[in-house]
C-alpha cells in the first residue's frame, strides 16, 4: 500500500500502528507500549505511520553517550526558550519575571551537559553570572529579548566552540548584563599588594 | 583636562576587575580626560603579568579538574628569596580566596562541577578581556615593532597559551634607540631612583638605565627594557599628558625627575 492510498475502513490493512510520544524506555523495564493497535483513520500521507508529526528533539534521541546529552540539551533549550517567549509577551513585570526564574531554576541542569562542548558551557555558565549579578533584579525587556535570542541560537547549535560561546556572552554584555563572576577581581588583588609594596 | 598615558595597572583594573569599585575608579578617570592614551608597552606589560595569572589559574583547573586543589596549589606556592612577583601574587590570592569559599560564584554540586565552572568564568574574561584592549582609550600609541602582539589561544588539552609573552629575543628593543638619543633623560631618571634603594625593582631600573648611560653602542635587549619598567613611560609620555596610574609611589618620583605628572584615578 503505498503511502496516498486511501485506506477502506473495515479492511485489516487499514490498521495503523501508533508509536507513543516519548519513544525512550528505561532499562530493564519491559515496554508493552511500543505498538498498539489503533482504530484506523481515513486517508494518510508522508506522516502515515504517526499520529502526530515528530519533533526534533525526539528524532535524534538516543538511551546514552554524548549525542543523548545534545538530544537532552535540545529538549531543555526548548523549554527555556519557550519561557522566555512567554516573558517577552508578558504586560506584567511579575509575571514575566517568574518565567525567567523558571530559566534560572533551569541551568544547573543545562550546565550539567556541558560535556557536549565548551561553546555551550561557557554561556551556560556565563547566564548564571547574570542572574548572580542581578541579585534578584527581573530582567529588563531588552534583556529578556538577547537572553531568548541568544539561547534559541544555542538551541540550533549546541555544539559550539569557545570562542563562538564567547561571541555570545559579548552580545549580554553589550546590553548591560555582568557576565562575570563578582569575585573574579579578587584573584588579581594580591598582585596589586605586591606589586605595590 | 590633559590628555591621560595609560598604564598597565589601569588597563588591568578595567579588564580584569569587572564590576569593581576598582574598574569603575578606572572608568570614571577616563572619562575625565580630552584624550586616552594607550601605549602598546602596557598591553605588553599586562598580558606578561596580570592576564598570565588569569591564565595560570585556568590551566591549573584544566590540569587537576579540583577547584580545591588549584586553591591548594595556588596557595601553597614555593616562598622564598626566588619566588617571582607572579608567585607571590598568586599565593597571596590563593590564601585570601581560600579564607573566603562560600563567596564564589559557581554551578554545580561537585568540586569538579566547580572547577569547570570557574574555568570557563576565566576562559571568557581572558578571551572579551583581550577583544577588548584596545577599544578601552580613544588611542592605542607607540607600536613596538619588536613586539608580537598574538592573542591567547586554546590547545585541544584546553589549556590556553599565551606565547609570545615577551619581545623578540634576537633583535634590540625597538624603544633603544629613541632612550639612548636623550643620555640626560635617563641620567635624570636614574637620579630619582634611591641608589640606596633595598627593592630589587629599585636595583634594577637603576641597572638598566645606568647601561643605557654608560654603554650607548651595546644592545639594548628586551630584559633590560623589561627592567626599566616604570621609567619607560615616564621617558614617553607625550608633552601634555599625565601618566594615569595606580601606582603613585614609583611614578610620582620618576615622572617628577622629568617635569611630568603622574595621577591616580
Amino acid at each position: 500500500m503505498s503511502d496516498t492510498e486511501v485506506a477502506k475502513p473495515g479492511s485489516r490493512r487499514s490498521q495503523i500502528l501508533l508509536f507513543p510520544s516519548d519513544t525512550r524506555t528505561t532499562d530493564g523495564e519491559k515496554d508493552t507500549s511500543a505498538a498498539t493497535l489503533a482504530t484506523p483513520v481515513l486517508t494518510r500521507g508522508a506522516t502515515a505511520l504517526v499520529p502526530h508529526i515528530i519533533e526534533i528533539e525526539r528524532l535524534y534521541d538516543a538511551p546514552s553517550g554524548e549525542s543523548y546529552k545534545v538530544v537532552k540539551a535540545i529538549d531543555l533549550l526548548k523549554e527555556v526558550t519557550g519561557w522566555l517567549s512567554e516573558a517577552r509577551d508578558c504586560e506584567d513585570t511579575v509575571e514575566a519575571d517568574q518565567y525567567v526564574q523558571r530559566v534560572q531554576m533551569t541551568l544547573p541542569r543545562l550546565f550539567a551537559l556541558r560535556s557536549i562542548g565548551d561553546g555551550f558551557g561557557v554561556i551556560i555558565n556565563s547566564l548564571n553570572n547574570v542572574f548572580v549579578n542581578l541579585r534578584g533584579t527581573p530582567l529588563n525587556r531588552d534583556q529578556v529579548a538577547i537572553v531568548w535570542r541568544v539561547l534559541r541560537e544555542l538551541r540550533a547549535h549546541p555544539i559550539l566552540s569557545l570562542e563562538q560561546g564567547v561571541r555570545h556572552i559579548e552580545e549580554l554584555e553589550q546590553c548591560g548584563l555582568q557576565v562575570d563572576p563578582p569575585e573574579v577581581g579578587e584573584l588579581l588583588d594580591g598582585l596589586q599588594s605586591m606589586q605595590n609594596a | 583636562m590633559p590628555n591621560a598615558y595609560v598604564e598597565t595597572t589601569i588597563l588591568t583594573d578595567l579588564l580584569l576587575k569587572p564590576y569593581s569599585h576598582k574598574q569603575e575608579r578606572a572608568k570614571a578617570a577616563l572619562a575625565r580626560y580630552d584624550s586616552t592614551l594607550l601605549p602598546v608597552y602596557s598591553i605588553k606589560e599586562w598580558k606578561a603579568g596580570p592576564l598570565y595569572y588569569f591564565v595560570y589559574v585556568h590551566n591549573k583547573l584544566v590540569t587537576t579538574q579540583s577547584f580545591a586543589n588549584t586553591l591548594q596549589a595556588i596557595a601553597a606556592l614555593p616562598l622564598g628569596y626566588r619566588r617571582s612577583t607572579a608567585q607571590e601574587a598568586l599565593a597571596a590570592a590563593g590564601q585570601q580566596l581560600r579564607r573566603q569559599p562560600q563567596n564564589f560564584t559557581v554551578l554545580g554540586n561537585t568540586d569538579k562541577d566547580h572547577a569547570d565552572s570557574y574555568r570557563l568564568s576565566l576562559a571568557s574574561i581572558i578571551i572579551r578581556s583581550w577583544n577588548k584592549r584596545r577599544k578601552v582609550t580613544t588611542q592605542v600609541v607607540q607600536e613596538l615593532p619588536c613586539y608580537l602582539e598574538a592573542a591567547p589561544s586554546i590547545g585541544t588539552d584546553r589549556l590556553f597559551d599565551l606565547s609570545p609573552r615577551h619581545c623578540q629575543i634576537d633583535e634590540e628593543c625597538s624603544l633603544a634607540v629613541k632612550l639612548k638619543s636623550n643620555p640626560e633623560l635617563l641620567e635624570a631618571l636614574r637620579d630619582a631612583i634611591p641608589a640606596n634603594s633595598t627593592r630589587r625593582e629599585d636595583q634594577k631600573r637603576r641597572k638598566a638605565l645606568k647601561h643605557l648611560i654608560k654603554h650607548p653602542d651595546w644592545i639594548f635587549t628586551r630584559d633590560l627594557c623589561r627592567d626599566l619598567g616604570d621609567a619607560i613611560y615616564a621617558f614617553f609620555c607625550p608633552a601634555g599628558a599625565v601618566v594615569l596610574t595606580t601606582n603613585l609611589r614609583d611614578h610620582e618620583r620618576l615622572t617628577k625627575a622629568l617635569g611630568k605628572l603622574a595621577e591616580k584615578p
